[in-house]
């Protein structure tokens, strides 16, 4: 089976089928990582990260994954799309949560009432930290590459991933819930 | 995410549509059941929503899918499918259908489905959040959506889950409602939620028991959101209800965050306006409103102008009536008392009268009269009966001659009539002058001579007179399309030739059907019918005297002539008695009717088209006459109150046009517009819609003019259904073609400037209000007195515009000239009431003494609680100033 670093290269000579192996291997996770944050602008914000990385295939220097690498075009793409959107050239991820980006309350999808208030809780984190648990946990990265999603220390991230999951914690107990974190979320690397 | 399974399909579609469009992989767009997915809309907590095409009857509709996991068969489903499919407001967003389907996918995974009609719009609460809004708009998208929960609640359905998002502002203007009876669906079996949204829900909502008061209360709830009051937990808590979930509003600053705003709403809604939506969100449901219906109309805060105007305005329907005909005599069974006139006891009054008058010749003079009538009486008895049983008897020609004497006989009856009436006045003129004004009478014996035909020509002119005679029709039918110039020209052409021949009944002919014409033309035809009416009446030319006259009468009535107007008629319908044609009597007894209709003498308006009807009965036609009269029939119903009765006449008389024209006939006009007038005045708004919009395909179909008035009124009804956008288009519409075909001062100018000024009104636009309402008021004012009643409508909207804009000073001037022409024409106390009550506001702001305006209010008061239905709004105004301004302490 090629390799994502081989699929892009002959997709960037022109092989469209080697560009379509490698979109159906990551579309999942990309939609939706953009599809509970913008709706229905995910199909457009999926498009744009798949071409912007065949264009940034330079930097995709092969040490880390393909899905990281594509997971950091996605967040910038995020970034971007809030920053224009808000008219907010210093939006940051770090302290505004989707909540605050005006996602509903009664748009978190669910198809059961723990999910629907798991996704609830979710929102009202800083994005980043969102991202970082959501990419942790659910799309399986490790703290290593969830940091160079975020171009930041892998030390940084670890300590992120306590915040997120102490104030998820606390989202959930205000929410009248009492959650064992290790048995409502998957298992991961211990922090 | 967690949530992998309800993006799913999304995720699907969206694979595909990206590797057909960026790798040029052919795939076929994702489908469920019988449904192709094209977009997707969105979603909300029960399901997703995506604009899909169905494949079985090749339509877009919106579909939603259900994340509910599909448990059991459809059927039940279907059944409240079926059950909301039936009802069609246009307050409501249409369901195709229901069920489940399954998912292309994976054929193991079935979604319940709901099919719908595809709305492009904003869901209330954005279209709120998305620009500041004056309240009397939001308020206004509201009422519309109340209508559509009304509608339902008639139709024996629940919402169930009633919220700001729940109710669709359409790009169309329209505003309807979405989603009902889904609670009931979606009541997940393992999530234990209540069914609803928490923070609209109705307190015994949450104990499962749902009925349309708790829509009523979720109404309320997000219409106290919307207005700006906030947070329903303290309004609820006032209540008495312990809020459900910590409802808060957005803050528009921090788009996030739920804020909790203070309990206040804001002061510029009025306080019943504050007031009907807390006893619509009372704990205990029997505690609110008994229906939404009550709660709307409490609701209608700016409606009371229009309402108060309603009924009286003209929608644009032309119609007719008139004044008490005699009745025709029998055979028998009348001798000697000649209807009445000269029967024992009235002999033995005006004995009396003259025996009284205590003059002393008064007992001679009674006695010469009284022989002399007596003779004159039997000489008309025997004649009538002579006549009578001649018209049994006889063929075609001798009933024609003994309707024609019995005209005649008619009119001696009541020249005899007028002359008793005149010697009951028993003063010393009457009593001398007596016997002279009986032998003043004119004779009976020649009513029964016969006659010969004057008006035939001479043989030597016959054809071209039969010619002349035929253009004159032509002109007729012209008049009839509208087309005004080349009536008149027709006409004009005759009446030379008849000029060149000498043949003057020809001439008259012309000189009425030239008058007439230019009066259809809203020109004046008073030269040309006079000097018909006057040659007519010289040459014995029944028909054409009674064609003038009736016109001339029209022409005077309306300008408050009536006196005149009333006089004229007479010699009109004597005329056409004496002339043998049926169809010229009927048409003067329905003119008649109208005079009657327009003096508001409504009784006697039906009482001539009783009559009218009986010749038709009697004389049927193969044309529209019986159709036209349907017509005039439903307008004098309408005027009365009846609608029933009106709607029966007009949907009759559209029925008899399209059986003779068929369906695409631009004759059907007019009528289809009285049929669409009559649903609106019955509150069928979607139907008075459609018939309107077929109206107007037919009359653009045809380019053919007066379609103004379907534009108005299609105006009217959009502005009901709350597309305020769609109406002031139509308006405008209306309002140009009445501006470039009966000109910039036409009093239809007038009333389309009041309809726009009071939709401009209602949506606080207050300077573009008082611009129309301006207008309306300056044409009406040139039009004096024609045009009273809509001048003083115009005043009032221009008084409220003014007020509204802060320029109290001349609002002041407006509505206190609206209050005395009020007066001066006569409208009820109630009706005065509303231009009074915005004049005391306007007062008031201006700092007027205050026990002068207490005064005042106490009054309005007293009239509108007397006035009763239809002004309880008002009632409800008078009294809040009054509680918040108690009397002033001497």
């Amino acid at each position: 089976m090629p390799s994502d670093r081989e699929l892009l290269d002959a997709w960037a000579q022109g092989d469209r089928n080697a560009g379509n192996d490698l979109f159906v291997r990551h579309f999942d996770a990309i939609f939706r990582f953009f599809f509970n944050r913008v709706g229905t602008e995910a199909e457009e914000m999926t498009q744009s990260t798949f071409l912007g990385a065949l264009e940034a295939r330079d930097r995709f220097r092969g040490a880390s994954s393909f899905r990281t690498f594509l997971f950091a075009i996605a967040r910038n793409q995020l970034l971007l799309y809030f920053r224009s959107r808000r008219r907010d050239a210093k939006l940051t991820f770090r302290t505004v949560s989707m909540v605050d980006l005006g996602a509903s309350v009664a748009s978190a999808l669910a198809d059961s009432e723990e999910r629907r208030l798991l996704s609830e809780a979710m929102l009202h984190l800083p994005v980043d930290l969102q991202l970082a648990l959501e990419l942790h946990y659910w799309e399986g990265l490790t703290t290593r590459e969830v940091a160079e999603v975020f171009e930041s220390p892998q030390g940084s991230v670890k300590r992120w991933l306590w915040r997120a999951r102490k104030l998820l914690a606390e989202q959930l107990e205000a929410r009248g819930v009492r959650v064992e974190l290790d048995r409502a979320m998957p298992p991961g690397e211990p922090p | 995410m967690p949530p992998e399974h309800p993006a799913a399909l999304e995720a699907e579609r969206v694979r595909r549509r990206l590797q057909a469009r960026m790798f040029g992989v052919e795939a076929p767009a994702l489908r469920v059941g019988r449904f192709e997915l094209v977009d997707r809309i969105g979603h909300g907590a029960h399901g997703e929503v995506f604009e899909a095409r169905d494949l079985r009857v090749d339509r877009t509709v919106a579909l939603k899918l259900l994340f509910r996991p599909v448990q059991g068969d459809a059927e039940p489903v279907r059944a409240e499918a079926r059950a909301l499919a039936r009802l069609s407001h246009p307050n409501v967003v249409t369901v195709f259908d229901a069920g489940i389907a399954t998912v292309e996918l994976d054929s193991t995974v079935s979604r319940y489905f709901i099919a719908m009609e595809r709305v492009h719009g904003d869901p209330a609460d954005r279209w709120c959040e998305a620009e500041e809004r004056p309240w009397s708009q939001i308020l206004a998208v509201y009422l519309a959506a109340g209508e559509g929960l009304s509608a339902a609640h008639a139709a024996g359905l629940v919402h169930g889950d009633f919220k700001p998002h729940n109710v669709i502002v359409g790009d169309d203007g329209l505003v309807r409602v979405l989603d009902f009876g889904l609670a009931g669906w979606t009541a997940s079996a393992g999530g234990g939620r209540p069914r609803g949204t928490p923070g609209y829900m109705a307190p015994e909502a949450r104990r499962g028991r749902v009925d349309a008061r708790s829509d009523q209360f979720s109404f309320c709830v997000a219409l106290w959101e919307a207005l700006g009051g906030a947070p329903v937990g303290s309004a609820l808590r006032g209540a008495g209800v312990e809020p459900v979930f910590p409802v808060g509003r957005r803050d528009p600053r921090r788009p996030g965050a739920l804020t909790r705003i203070p309990a206040r709403i804001p002061a510029r809604i009025p306080a019943r306006i504050v007031a009907a939506l807390e006893r619509g969100m009372s704990a205990d449901p029997s505690r609110r409103w008994p229906s939404m219906d009550r709660l709307l109309r409490r609701l209608c805060a700016r409606s009371p102008w229009r309402r108060a105007w309603i009924g009286l305005l003209p929608l644009g329907v032309v119609a007719g009536l008139w004044l008490a005909p005699p009745r025709t005599p029998e055979c028998e069974g009348t001798e000697g008392s000649i209807g009445g006139l000269w029967d024992p006891s009235r002999v033995e009054q005006l004995r009396n009268r003259f025996e009284s008058s205590g003059l002393p010749y008064a007992t001679d003079a009674w006695n010469a009269l009284e022989r002399q009538v007596d003779e004159y009486v039997g000489e008309w008895t025997a004649a009538r009966q002579q006549s009578c049983r001649d018209a049994r008897s006889g063929d075609q020609s001798q009933r024609a001659r003994a309707d024609r004497q019995r005209m005649c006989l008619h009119e001696r009856q009541r020249a005899l009539a007028a002359t008793l009436d005149a010697v009951a006045e028993a003063d010393a003129l009457a009593v001398r002058t007596a016997s002279r004004m009986m032998a003043d009478l004119p004779p009976v014996a020649p009513c029964l001579l016969p006659r010969e035909d004057p008006l035939q020509p001479p043989p030597d002119l016959a054809d071209a007179v039969a010619r002349a005679r035929a253009r004159l029709m032509q002109a007729r039918e012209h008049s009839r399309r509208g087309e005004h110039d080349r009536a008149i020209e027709h006409a004009q052409s005759v009446r030379e030739i008849a000029d060149s021949l000498g043949f003057d009944p020809l001439r008259v002919e012309a000189l009425v059907r030239l008058g007439r014409a230019q009066e259809h033309a809203k020109r004046d035809g008073t030269e040309a019918l006079d000097a018909a009416l006057w040659q007519a009446s010289a040459l014995g030319h029944d028909a054409v005297e009674a064609q003038a006259a009736s016109a001339l009468a029209l022409r005077a009535a309306r300008r408050d002539q009536h006196e005149r107007a009333t006089r004229l008629m007479r010699q009109a319908e004597v005329a056409a008695r004496r002339h043998d044609d049926p169809s010229l009597l009927r048409e003067i007894l329905i003119d008649s009717g109208t005079l009657a209709r327009l003096r508001s003498r409504f009784d006697e308006a039906m009482a001539y088209l009783e009559r009218a009807g009986e010749l038709l009965a009697a004389h049927p036609t193969s044309g529209l006459e019986r159709a036209r009269w349907l017509r005039m029939v439903g307008v004098v119903h309408s005027n009365r109150g009846e609608l029933e009765a009106a709607r029966a006449a007009f949907e009759q008389a559209l029925v008899e046009v399209e059986a003779r024209r068929g369906p695409k006939h631009p004759a059907l006009v007019d009528y289809l517009l009285s049929v669409g007038i009559v649903h609106e005045q019955q509150n069928e708004l979607e139907s008075a819609r459609r018939i309107l919009e077929r109206a107007l395909a037919l009359g653009q179909a045809d380019g053919s003019s007066a379609s103004y008035n379907v534009l108005n009124s299609l105006g009217v009804v959009l502005e009901r259904q709350g597309g305020f956008d769609q109406a002031a288009r139509y308006y405008g519409r209306a309002k140009a073609q009445v501006e470039l075909e009966l000109g910039l001062e036409h009093p239809m100018a007038a009333m389309i400037d009041i309809n726009l000024g009071s939709l401009m009104d209602r949506l606080d636009r207050d300077d573009e209000a008082l611009e129309h309402f301006h207008r309306a008021a300056v044409i009406c004012e040139d039009l004096r007195p024609d045009r009273d009643m809509e001048l003083v409508a115009a005043l009032h909207g221009k008084g409220r515009s003014l007020r509204a804009l802060g320029r109290h000073r001349d609002a002041v001037d407006a509505l206190a000239t609206a209050v005395q022409i009020g007066g001066a024409i006569g409208l009820t106390p109630a009706m005065q009431g509303a231009p009074r009550m915005e004049l005391a506001f306007a007062r008031f702001a201006l700092e007027a003494p205050w026990a002068e305006l207490h005064a005042e209010f106490v009054e309005l008061e007293q009239i509108f609680a007397e006035a009763g239905a239809g002004f309880e709004d008002e009632l409800a105004e008078v009294r809040d100033w009054l509680v918040e301004h108690p009397a002033p302490a001497d």
